[in-house]
């Protein structure tokens, strides 16, 4: 991926083919993550986590909030497709033009999906791939790590 | 002297008890990403949202608000949409 923010606050993004196939994959991935809430799958705690130490204020905290954490995070599933369905499609790039609110969208959406693919890896500040052995998760936690860090360069 | 304190008194006391915006460390959530965040939040300057950052890897947590309660909430959320693991906690009175 190459990057690139723009005088007038665009950020352009152009990836490979290859690499921006990746993409497509990604939203259906976290929207079924929020949907299911599957307490079992440590993604669900990650994404939604504990808001109090205090189950009496976490329950109140409830009470006023409802669902909203979790409603805002599939609008932003949404908004990041809408994105890639905008996508400028050439023989072997294929360029993203984003908006100031979209750039925004792109590094919430991908810091979702590393909570996502990171708590299920169980990663640990002393987690050390071994690079000969990624398995396609952690190879994916790895590609959208250093997304991520481009993107954020951009002046996140 | 009287210690008896009113139940008006005491809501007054309760509302005007500041809340506990605490940010707990992942090894996740970028350091970078983390010092942004709490700039975009709580309008805090790049030195300070560096600090609580900091506070955060070394020391497991750090309080970054001290605040009122339906303040202290809404920055909760925004900390949550951003990915933070962050807690909402009483102050004792």
């Amino acid at each position: 991926m190459k990057a690139k923010r723009k005088k007038n606050g665009t950020v352009e993004l152009s990836f490979a083919t290859e690499e921006a196939a990746i993409l497509l994959e990604l939203p259906r991935q976290l929207r079924d993550t929020l949907i299911r809430q599957n307490e079992a799958d440590p993604a669900t705690a990650r994404l939604l986590p504990r808001v109090s130490t205090n189950p009496k204020v976490a329950a109140e905290y409830k009470a006023l909030v409802g669902d909203e954490l979790r409603r805002s995070k599939l609008e932003r599933v949404d908004e990041f497709e809408a994105t890639i369905r905008n996508a400028e499609v050439g023989r072997s790039k294929v360029l993203f033009k984003l908006s100031p609110e979209e750039y925004e969208i792109w590094i919430g959406f991908l810091n979702d999906m590393r909570l996502m693919i990171g708590s299920q890896l169980d990663i640990t500040e002393n987690w050390d791939p071994d690079f000969d052995t990624l398995d396609p998760d952690e190879w994916l936690y790895l590609v959208l790590t250093s997304m991520q860090c481009e993107l954020i360069d951009l002046g996140f | 002297m009287s210690t008896h304190i009113s139940g008006q008194t005491k809501e007054a006391v309760e509302l005007d008890t500041p809340w506990n915006v605490i940010v707990w460390n992942d090894p996740i959530n970028l350091m970078p990403y983390v010092t942004r965040v709490f700039q975009k939040v709580f309008g805090y300057s790049n030195e300070l949202a560096t600090k609580l950052m900091l506070e955060v890897h070394h020391n497991g947590k750090s309080l970054v608000a001290s605040e009122a309660r339906e303040r202290a909430e809404f920055h909760l959320l925004q900390l949550h949409q951003y990915g933070l693991q962050a807690t909402l906690e009483k102050t004792e009175s």
